[in-house]
């Protein structure tokens, strides 16, 4: 072969390395290498035409950082946009909010695909140095940035529970409740009562404090009595839960069967499960908040568990300084025991360590005969109390008295671990 | 140098740089990452039920592996009609009509309704399973003078325990000479009914008032109609005449908009013109209107067909589990239904979402919408395009909440006419006890409304609650055309779309030809 031709065969192959590329590779988009969203040309009116980068697109809005400053802006006055390096106009000429194919694809180039929650909004201003967001057209802060600083400020909370109080009022009649759409989802909570559900309120997924997307009763007298409310929001994975109205430690998940979730153990942090906070399926979660409205709750309103229910249960006062122990025997005269049954029996048939002396395989019978003299004793107390409200702390004593031996025989047949669930449930 | 002589100099220029060098056209798509490709044999964990072609119904307790060719596990085989059971192992797929799920932990306690028709119900539904795709819902009837007439049907789409809903519909039915309104329950689907509750509701009013639900299923009275101001298509078509009257003549998306969708822009809608009584702060937007089919294929050909033997664990562990259960709910709002927006003068205000109502039964719907002073309001109504069919739009002349009285159900009765006081009890309360009912099965309720005054009018409206389990057909067990259960995902209404689209015509005659008949 000779030189010439040699090179006229290298020729296409040198050209061919050598080519010259037109658009845009991953190389040369900053919202693929760095941690930014893509820049968008988005035309608004008024506004015109004007760059910003996609922080979050929401259901109403998008989140942009425009000339140094975190800004909603409303798909009410977006016109149009185009992503640059990454091609295909948008255009929303009818003032509507895009469709969710669009919104999707918005909210996978932004900087935050799981959206802007209260907190990491918060962070963002701290980082601009904003007090509060900007909104286009230029009106002033609005509410998540001051909402994030005040989460637990006594007015905030005030507030909260006012219109809390107001939404609920509606379902004082449980068969109201019925009729807008609440159905009743698991079984009667010894220290939550009867969860009724909205599941159209729970798929909205907003925090309003008017609709509250759960509705707790307890049968009082016969007759089922609102006692609280709950709210459910949903969270993109790794977002916390909301700030509001009183801090995020308030919240819970849950994110399992509806089975699962009936006999998780507690849901304070020092007993963690699957769903606690601190979990994180990889997928869309539920957080909720409990709200004690009607009916005192020695830990907080806002505590998920209140042990308080079994003394308003059977109409009496709830005592002072709160007796836990005695408010779990209460339980065992209103309807707990199944629960309790039911517990003990799953941990103790998913074989935690039970004690030498144990018999798993009759650990159910024992625990039942446990929790029938329990509530056996606990009746004879009630029945030999004069017509007061108040109980005595001899009587608190002696249900406590009650409570501790129910969990030392669960302990004798079952093991501490199946005892130790029936101390701290809920 | 003259410019004559420096142009063909400067194209050359360019032809040579563009032939000098290989032009690669590049650009970036951003897409969720996809699971991997379908496998030969599916593990189902959850219990199920084989439907065989042969009347005979195999009970695998503890789930099934679906091979391509077979069903594999340890099964109870219990022949038609039998209550003794033989154990088998290898089931050819091919004798496989159906198989559903079973067993789910949510409701402790089932009623199964004792019917003559369940047994002989088995012989209907393999003989029709093949071809069967009507479903969706129990459907109720009234009789009148012999004939069943179709009044409504109940929680459609509520494809799963945790998406149990409470319907409310309109009836047009009145009392029987005895006072009394009897309604047909029937299972015409390849389905597992899960009722939970049902009741009347009624409400006295005025001649010439008319009452129908909201979204929300809460009674309005609306007074009487008055026909809309203006109404046009996405392209700007006048389509008042369609909207005007109840006659059966439907506004259903053009072709060219449903051709034209992307998934971007999957939306059609309607701009209404709506006038409102004088002085009022808001004005009803009353509906009669169906779905399309599009639900039922999305339903049938994406979410469960595609998995095959996957969407039976999707049905059975998935969905109840809250946090998919709550995600899928929310990719189907966000798609699905009707949004109602009303234009205060600078923009398009979100009021109302109506939630799809089934593709079988006309629903009356109403929305109450703002009028902010004007004496005709801009109302807009986006969807899907082709998801619904649109009878009848009008405005209401007046408007109220009217008091409500509940009608609980006074007796049930078995297709043989003996009550069953299980039966009732079941369907009593919105609580853990739920009448189940299988393909070919009905029931009757009696209601006993107190009488009503000469000179009163009155409205029931029916309020069901419940869910159901959709048998996943033979035919989809042996096409699945990915591994697992379905992912909400951007491209599944479109693909939804097309495929409805290309089928419509058949599909239609299809499903209303394939209901499972009851006697």
């Amino acid at each position: 072969m000779t030189a010439a031709r040699t090179y006229v065969l290298l020729l296409p192959v040198a050209l061919l390395l050598a080519g010259c590329r037109w658009g845009t590779n991953t190389r040369y988009l900053d919202a693929s290498r760095m941690p930014v969203g893509a820049t968008a040309r988005l035309t608004t009116e008024p506004g015109g035409r004007w760059d910003a980068e996609l922080l979050a697109a929401h259901d109403s809005a998008l989140y942009v950082v425009r000339e140094g400053r975190v800004t909603m802006v409303p798909f009410a006055v977006i016109r149009g946009g185009r992503m640059a390096r990454l091609g295909r106009d948008f255009g929303l000429p009818d003032r509507t909010p895009p469709g969710p194919a669009l919104l999707a694809r918005l909210r996978r180039v932004s900087r935050f695909p799981q959206g802007l929650d209260q907190p990491l909004l918060a962070r963002l201003l701290a980082l601009h140095q904003q007090p509060a967001l900007d909104t286009f057209p230029r009106s002033g802060g609005i509410a998540p940035a001051r909402a994030a600083d005040s989460a637990g400020n006594p007015e905030v909370v005030a507030d909260f529970v006012r219109r809390a109080r107001a939404g609920a009022a509606g379902f004082r009649d449980r068969r109201d409740a019925m009729r807008a759409g609440y159905r009743r989802v698991g079984m009667d909570f010894p220290a939550m009562g009867e969860h009724w559900v909205n599941p159209g309120l729970v798929i909205r997924g907003e925090l309003d404090p008017a609709a509250p997307a759960i509705l707790a009763y307890v049968p009082v007298d016969g007759e089922p009595t609102l006692v609280g409310v709950g709210y459910a929001v949903t969270m993109a994975p790794g977002a916390p839960p909301p700030s509001l109205p009183a801090g995020t430690r308030y919240w819970h998940e849950h994110n399992g069967t509806v089975d699962d979730e009936s006999f998780v153990v507690a849901h304070d942090a020092s007993h963690a499960t699957a769903h606690d906070t601190a979990h994180d399926t990889g997928s869309t979660r539920l957080a909720i908040l409990h709200l004690w409205l009607d009916a005192p709750n020695p830990d907080g309103a806002f505590a998920a568990d209140n042990w308080a229910l079994p003394f308003v249960r059977l109409g009496l006062a709830v005592p002072e300084p709160f007796d836990h122990a005695a408010a779990r025997a209460l339980s065992l005269a209103t309807d707990g025991a199944p629960y309790y049954l039911a517990l003990a029996t799953r941990r103790a048939g998913a074989g935690k360590q039970p004690p030498p002396t144990a018999s798993p395989a009759h650990a159910p019978d024992v625990i039942r005969t446990a929790l029938e003299r329990g509530e056996a004793d606990v009746r004879a107390v009630l029945a030999s109390r004069p017509s007061s409200p108040n109980l005595s702390t001899s009587q608190l004593a002696e249900l406590r008295g009650i409570w501790e031996r129910v969990v030392a025989d669960v302990e004798r047949a079952a093991g501490g671990g199946t005892a130790g669930v029936l101390r701290v449930s809920r | 140098m003259n410019r004559v002589r420096l142009r063909p100099l400067a194209l050359g220029a360019a032809c040579v740089a563009a032939a000098s060098c290989i032009n690669i056209f590049e650009h970036v798509v951003v897409e969720d990452v996809r699971p991997p490709g379908p496998g030969d044999t599916v593990l189902v964990r959850s219990p199920v039920k084989a439907h065989l072609g042969d009347g005979s119904t195999i009970v695998y307790q503890r789930g099934v592996r679906v091979a391509p060719d077979e069903l594999l596990g340890p099964g109870e085989r219990f022949a038609l009609g039998a209550a003794v059971s033989r154990p088998v192992t290898r089931v050819p797929l091919d004798s496989v009509a159906a198989m559903e799920s079973f067993g789910n932990q949510v409701d402790a306690v089932p009623t199964v309704l004792a019917s003559t028709v369940a047994t002989a119900g088995g012989v209907f539904v393999v003989a029709l399973a093949a071809a069967a795709t009507f479903g969706s819902c129990p459907t109720f009837y009234t009789d009148s003078a012999g004939q069943a007439v179709l009044e409504a049907e109940g929680f459609s789409y509520s494809i799963a325990p945790l998406f149990e809903r409470r319907d409310v519909d309109r009836l047009r039915a009145t009392t029987a000479a005895d006072g009394s309104l009897a309604m047909e329950v029937r299972n015409e689907a390849l389905e597992t009914h899960y009722l939970n509750h049902i009741e009347l509701l009624e409400v006295r009013h005025a001649g010439g008032e008319m009452i129908v639900p909201d979204g929300g299923g809460r009674a309005l009275l609306v007074g009487a109609l008055r026909p809309l101001a203006g109404a046009t298509d996405r392209a700007g078509r006048d389509v008042s005449a369609t909207l005007r009257d109840v006659d059966g003549v439907y506004y259903a998306t053009p072709a060219d908009v449903v051709d034209a969708a992307r998934e971007d822009d999957l939306t059609d809608h309607l701009d209404l013109r709506v006038p409102a009584p004088s002085g009022a702060d808001s004005v009803a937007v009353v509906l009669r209107l169906r779905n399309s089919l599009l639900n039922t294929v999305l339903l049938y050909d994406e979410i469960l067909g595609a998995s095959g033997a996957a969407a039976l664990d999707w049905m059975g562990r998935d969905m109840q589990r809250i946090a998919n259960a709550v995600e899928l709910g929310q990719w189907y709002s966000a798609s699905m239904g009707m949004r109602v927006s009303v234009d205060d003068g600078t923009m398009l205000r979100p009021v109302s979402r109506l939630g799809d109502v089934g593709p079988i039964a006309l629903a009356d719907l109403a929305v109450v919408v703002p009028t902010f002073g004007r004496d005709t309001v801009a109302v807009r109504l986006s969807f899907t395009a082709d998801n619904w069919r649109i009878d009848r739009v009008a405005a209401g002349t007046a408007l109220r909440r009217p008091a409500v009285r509940v009608v609980p159900a006074a007796v049930v009765r078995r297709d043989d006419g003996t009550a069953d006081d299980a039966a009732l009890a079941s369907l009593a309360e919105p609580d853990e006890r739920y009448l189940v009912t299988t393909p070919g099965q009905h029931f009757t309720v009696r209601f006993t409304p107190d009488p009503v005054a000469g000179d009163s009018a009155r409205t029931f409206l029916l309020a069901s609650q419940g869910y159901y389990l959709e048998w996943v057909r033979g035919d989809w067990l042996r096409t699945a055309t990915r591994p697992g259960g379905f992912v909400p995902h951007d491209g599944t209404i479109l693909a939804a779309l097309r495929r409805w689209r290309a089928v419509q015509p058949e599909f239609e005659r299809q499903f209303h030809s394939s209901r499972v008949p009851v006697r």
